[in-house]
């Protein structure tokens, strides 16, 4: 089993730039290449157009002004709205299908990784907290769609763009070109120096950040606990100390991300002055080319242009690297092992009777230390098994491996003659219905609630399903009735009552097998003796397997199997289980103790 | 305080209220009343602005976001009122070059004065060095003022909801205030550090550039200033239609949020049901919902930006054209124009900011309002007079960090455990949740009385629904009672301080909240400085000892949220532990043992009685076992003590009691009969 992870222990953000894992990440762009090829011609075009107007500038300058040419400067004038307009239509088709292009590659993205969440095992959602499972599925997808879409088209236009703006200084004047390109250098060297320390100081902060999140999410959670235990001093002691690091870290980068602008713009400036003294020296000396000023201007404005591409490669090489981690966990998540998976030629199930058989079974969470060991025994149709046996002991093992939760060492299950391992999942588990002692009601009206378990059912049968199950009468005592919405902190609602309404959902699902594990344990006695009717109604006709402490449960089960070192150490009906006065019989003696204080 | 009560009655129903509409004029009622009570106070006391984290004073700035922030920085004004200056200066120095590069045309290239060109060459490389490092100045100021800003704000809050109450937990998801202490805030930092100055910069830098302009030559600055309406309401425009796209986005990612939360929340269920296929429509369609409300906020994104961008580079046309046949016309130099060129730059940037502006200025003012009324919301549970620093340390306010320090030293000294002796008397509670969203019908408790001696220990019975919970939950004041007074060694509940009566109560609650942090940690989360043998010996106890150490780690091992991972039992078990390790003086069981084991359950009961030194004891039970041999049985039936009494007594009665022993002895004298044939 995985390591548990705890608020403060980071997950590991550095990887190392992995091409193979960009490039299947690119195949989520792929149904789109042939949009994406267009729309990267318009953008080089209109970052062609746009390049234009230093030199329509230049033209005005040297030729229309001194000319006097006022019909030139209309021309220049007419073309100039014309590339504006066409600029502003292009930029706007590549926002809108950008746009589309990057969300349809998150919704396949996230798609993807849902359904894969769908059939991962339980071992995968017991190992970790779940805010770190949402985090993947809800927000690393996310941070990686810019770079797919936009960030990689904008990389290949900047790029372009470079190109384009060197054709154009050399067009303005091809002599101050080399001249123009001396501060390049210097910029490359020190964006490069100073990225990596940029790269470093946000990756702690991102850790910063997701364990003040996680601390945030776990306090607002656990507060009534934090609050009886009167641990709040504590806590916020721990809060501060998280949110202090979170503002140093912070710090840490706005220093290094405020010092680019300054740089860029120094660098540049030192050119330009630089320019404007070679151009006037080599006026004043006579010794240089002769530079027109529309030219010069525009070969400025053209430099000027120079240092936005280079920045914004930089930028998408930092962009580059931190989505490079985020891939890396999406792949990882996508790659987890789904360990139940319908056999290859699986065929469905057909409707059971009921007859389960566990041959030979061995099985073990951990390689190594199995929790059962060669387990066989045979349960027929419509008979009813009770499990007793100490906690941790494998009670429910057994029968989460009924629905094949987890899949055998070694060993068959049989139900009705069918392998369950070479059927499909899904026609297996729909036939069971399985009640737990803690049962996840999900945030919406008890009506619903009991409607998951048929999702076509009418509110007429909800209603029956939990009559049958004596939980009407519970339900109907909120103000609300059915409509009572179950809130997360579960205020209003006992846990009795919760396992009655999952007892209707599951009553409603009409299963073939029924599991109850621990499933009346927070169920009063009263009740439960109502209860103990509509169960018998339920169990009727229907194998069931029980997991239960209370002997009234158990006592009437066609086979009781007392589960202990890793096997049944001890079955039977309860009367011969009873003359036997071995396990099961110590059990109940200490049962009886305890309610008459009488030793037999 | 009076107005108070008023406004947290108001403030709560708003909060609910954001399902329930019919009451949704009320948020500026308040606010409106608040307002013209304050705006009085805060005319004639520069006091009034001290205590904007304060809980019991943020009621004060409702409606007021920007006082409330600016009371919030306080300490830091000196220092953010220079940020700005600098800022200023910064903005006047971006557009100098422009100016000289105009000044190089005219009067070296033109005129051939060289002996200018060293000064201006001089300028172009020190203008950039100047303005940088004043940049990088003002803009850390501002970075590490809106960092503290948010740093004491969010602990200023965390503090607040560590002291709201039971019912406030009920009607809050999560999610919202995780959206308060994280978006919310953020919002606020954003406006601090970034819209603030960079409005005041936008409008300086644009009055500044519009002067110059016109003061060069007017002609042509007209013919520019002509176009910048249209910017700005262009702008405005996009601001507010953008804004509720925004919003929709919000809302959709937080729907699609809540799907994969429940989704893996409910791994069990969803795999039970086999509802794959239902779940992934229900994710598809919120999936789908969000892409589509992110394209309509690109379409509306791609109408205005490129307009905007459109608009802005449509000014060099007056350059080109009207420039042109001014300098022809000789009107203008041709230095002239190229600084006019220069300048448009500068000056149409703030323009196309305007509409971000003003966006982010409006979800600024709607995070600091939902913050104030977090702020305000108040406790219906509280301590009976708050701790001395409140009111004795006016000097430290504003001085946030110190004084939350403060509070905490003096909180932990007035909760230095004063050990109860354990005597519990209810006298004639009624006790009914409260909630705005759903009146109560009737009582969920009615009338209790009773009265247990130190050392006793009381059984409660009842149906489900039938009060249970809800009666011990007023002994550690997890809620309040409406009616009556539950007095503790004889003095009423309400009179002690709130956490020193709850570190003399260990409860185990139904619902089992683990933390993800060590077994041992979790076992001494009511006294972190716990020994290992202490946390041993709470283990051994709790019967979890058995375990323990064969988990991974032993004791070190980290167990997840909700103790994912351990079964029910043994889940319940630590729980279990960890109300021992306190050592309380109450111990509350509410269905402690229900997935233990009957032999376990007995074992621990054994534990228990050997080493209870006078402890009281509150055990719900379903099973008469566990209860039998209380000294007090209580049996509830909607919310009424319908019988009380010993187990013998209760027997004689033949009421409810008797029915569940019945039913439970049913088996059991059915099995004693058998068990007897057997041997003979």
């Amino acid at each position: 089993m995985a390591r548990r992870n705890r608020y403060d222990m980071d997950e590991e953000l550095e990887t190392p730039f992995n091409m193979a894992q960009f490039r299947r990440m690119l195949h989520y762009a792929l149904p789109y290449k042939k949009i994406m090829l267009l729309v990267l011609i318009v953008m080089i075009a209109a970052s062609a157009l746009s390049m234009l107007s230093p030199y329509l500038l230049k033209i005005a300058m040297d030729t229309a002004i001194p000319g006097h040419d006022v019909r030139l400067l209309l021309i220049l004038a007419a073309i100039y709205l014309v590339v504006v307009l066409v600029v502003a239509f292009f930029t706007s088709y590549r926002m809108r299908t950008m746009n589309v292009i990057g969300q349809s590659i998150i919704h396949d993205l996230r798609l993807d990784m849902y359904r894969h969440l769908q059939r991962l095992p339980f071992s995968y959602f017991d190992s970790r907290p779940h805010g770190k499972i949402l985090v993947r599925i809800v927000h690393y997808v996310n941070s990686v769609s810019d770079l797919l879409s936009s960030g990689l088209i904008n990389a290949v236009v900047d790029a372009i763009s470079l190109v384009i703006i060197l054709a154009y200084m050399i067009l303005t004047d091809a002599g101050l070109t080399l001249y123009g390109l001396l501060g390049l250098p210097l910029l490359v060297l020190g964006i490069f120096s100073l990225k990596g320390l940029q790269r470093r100081a946000r990756r702690r902060l991102n850790q910063s950040s997701s364990n003040l999140t996680a601390y945030v999410q776990e306090s607002m959670q656990g507060m009534t606990i934090t609050q009886l235990f009167a641990r709040e001093a504590e806590n916020r002691q721990t809060f501060r100390e998280l949110g202090d690091n979170y503002h140093h870290r912070w710090m840490d980068v706005v220093r290094l991300d405020l010092l680019f602008w300054p740089m860029t713009d120094f660098i540049g400036s030192v050119t330009v002055a630089f320019l404007y003294g070679l151009v006037v020296w080599w006026v004043r000396s006579q010794t240089g080319p002769a530079v027109p000023v529309g030219t010069m201007i525009a070969f400025i404005a053209y430099v000027q242009r120079f240092w936005a591409p280079i920045n914004n490669l930089a930028n998408f090489y930092t962009q580059l690297l931190n989505g490079a981690s985020y891939i890396e966990r999406i792949f990882e998540f996508l790659d987890e092992p789904l360990e139940i998976e319908d056999a290859p030629g699986a065929r469905p199930l057909p409707r059971i009777d009921g007859k389960v058989e566990f041959c030979d079974v061995t099985f073990s969470y951990e390689p190594g230390h199995p929790i059962l060991e060669h387990l066989s025994f045979t349960a027929q149709a419509g008979e009813s098994i009770a499990l007793v046996g100490p906690t941790g002991a494998g009670k429910s093992t057994v029968v989460n491996l009924i629905s094949r939760f987890y899949n055998l060492d070694s060993g068959k299950i049989l139900i009705d003659g069918h392998d369950i391992s070479q059927v499909t999942l899904d026609s297996l588990r729909s036939q069971m219905g399985i009640m737990l002692q803690d049962p996840y009601l999900f945030p919406t009206t008890i009506m619903e609630n009991i409607r998951y378990g048929r999702l076509d059912a009418t509110d007429q049968e909800c209603i029956e399903a939990a009559r049958a199950v004596c939980a009407h009468d519970f339900i109907m005592r909120h103000p609300d009735g059915y409509q009572t919405v179950i809130r997360e902190h579960g205020s209003g609602v006992s846990s009795g009552e919760r396992q009655l309404i999952s007892f209707a959902r599951v009553m409603l699902s009409a299963p073939r097998i029924l599991i109850l594990d621990e499933a009346t344990a927070s169920i009063d006695t009263k009740t439960e003796k109502a209860l103990q009717l509509g169960l018998a109604r339920l169990q009727k006709g229907r194998t069931s397997f029980v997991i239960a402490h209370r002997l009234s449960t158990i006592r009437d089960s066609s086979q009781i199997f007392y589960i202990a070192n890793r096997g049944i150490a001890e079955r039977g009906t309860h009367e011969e289980l009873l003359k036997k006065d071995q396990l099961y019989a110590a059990l109940h003696k200490s049962q009886i103790f305890a309610m008459t204080g009488r030793e037999l | 305080m009076l107005e108070y009560t008023a406004l947290t009655g108001r403030i709560e129903v708003i909060r609910v209220n954001k399902q329930n509409k019919h009451t949704a004029g009320s948020v500026r009622q308040v606010r409106r009343l608040n307002r013209q009570e304050n705006d009085q106070l805060f005319k004639h006391s520069r006091d009034a602005y001290r205590d904007a984290l304060n809980p019991q004073e943020a009621w004060r700035f409702t409606g007021h976001p920007f006082r409330w922030i600016f009371a919030a920085i306080h300490k830091d004004m000196g220092w953010f009122v220079l940020a700005l200056v600098l800022d200023l200066i910064f903005s006047s120095l971006s557009m100098i070059p422009s100016v000289i590069t105009g000044k190089i045309v005219d009067e070296v290239l033109d005129q051939q004065l060289y002996t200018h060109l060293v000064l201006f060459l001089t300028i172009l490389v020190v203008v950039p060095l100047l303005r940088g490092s004043i940049m990088y100045l003002f803009r850390n100021i501002l970075e590490e003022i809106s960092q503290r800003a948010m740093v004491n704000i969010r602990n200023a809050l965390y503090r607040h909801l560590q002291n709201m109450d039971l019912s406030f937990y009920s009607d809050t998801p999560t999610g919202n205030l995780m959206a308060n202490l994280t978006g919310d805030v953020d919002n606020i930092r954003h406006f601090v550090a970034f819209a603030a100055y960079s409005t005041l910069e936008q409008i300086f830098i644009f009055v500044v550039g519009i002067s110059y302009l016109l003061y060069l030559n007017w002609q042509l600055a007209l013919s520019i200033a002509v176009f910048t309406p249209v910017i700005f309401f262009l702008a405005w425009r996009f601001a507010r239609q953008i804004r509720p796209r925004w919003s929709q986005i919000r809302r959709s990612f937080e729907r699609l949020n809540a799907v994969v939360q429940e989704n893996i929340s409910g791994n069990r269920v969803t795999k039970a049901f086999v509802r794959k296929v239902y779940e992934t429509e229900r994710f598809e369609r919120e999936n789908q919902t969000y892409r589509e409300m992110n394209n309509e906020a690109a379409d509306v994104r791609s109408r205005f930006i490129p307009a905007l961008d459109g608009m802005a580079n449509f000014l060099s046309i007056p350059i080109i054209l009207l420039g042109g046949i001014l300098v022809i016309r000789g009107q203008i130099t041709l230095g002239e124009l190229v600084a006019f060129n220069g300048l448009i730059f500068v000056l149409v940037n703030p323009t196309r900011q305007i509409g971000f502006r003003i966006d982010e200025i409006q979800r600024f003012s709607t995070s600091a309002d939902k913050i104030i009324d977090l702020l305000s919301t108040k406790t219906r549970v509280r301590s009976p007079l708050p701790p001395a620093t409140d009111t004795a340390v006016p000097e430290q306010h504003g001085q946030e960090a110190a004084l939350l320090l403060q509070l905490d030293q003096a909180e932990a000294q007035c909760c230095a455990i004063q050990p109860l002796k354990g005597e519990v008397e209810f006298r004639d509670v009624s006790f009914h949740h409260h909630s705005f969203t759903r009146p109560a019908r009737h009582e969920t408790l009615d009338h209790i009385n009773f009265h247990v001696l130190p050392g006793q220990t009381i059984g409660i019975m009842g149906a489900t629904g039938s009060g249970k919970t809800s009666l011990v939950e007023l002994i550690p004041r997890l809620q309040d009672v409406n009616q009556g007074q539950i007095l503790i060694d004889g003095k009423d509940v309400r009179s002690y301080q709130l956490q020193a009566l709850r570190r003399n109560i260990g409860v185990v609650t139904q619902d089992v909240f683990l933390f993800s942090d060590t077994v041992s940690s979790n076992i001494a989360y009511g006294r972190p400085d716990l020994t290992d043998q202490a946390v041993h010996e709470a283990a051994r106890i709790a019967c979890a000892d058995g375990f323990i150490p064969d988990m991974e780690e032993g004791y070190d091992t980290i167990i997840g949220e909700r103790g994912v991972g351990l079964s029910g039992g043994q889940r319940q078990r630590i729980s279990l532990a960890r109300a021992l390790a306190i050592q309380p003086a109450i111990l509350i069981l509410d269905d402690t043992t229900s997935a233990v084991d009957m032999e376990t359950d007995q074992e621990i009961r054994d534990h228990l009685a050997r080493q209870q030194h006078g402890q009281t004891v509150f055990m719900i039970a379903s099973r008469i076992s566990s209860i039998r041999s209380a000294d007090l049985i209580l049996v509830l039936d909607q919310g009424r003590i319908v019988e009380r009494g010993t187990h013998d007594e209760l027997l004689t009665q033949k009421g409810y009691y008797y029915d569940i022993y019945l039913t439970q002895m049913g088996q059991i004298d059915h099995t004693l009969d058998e068990m007897r044939k057997a041997g003979e």
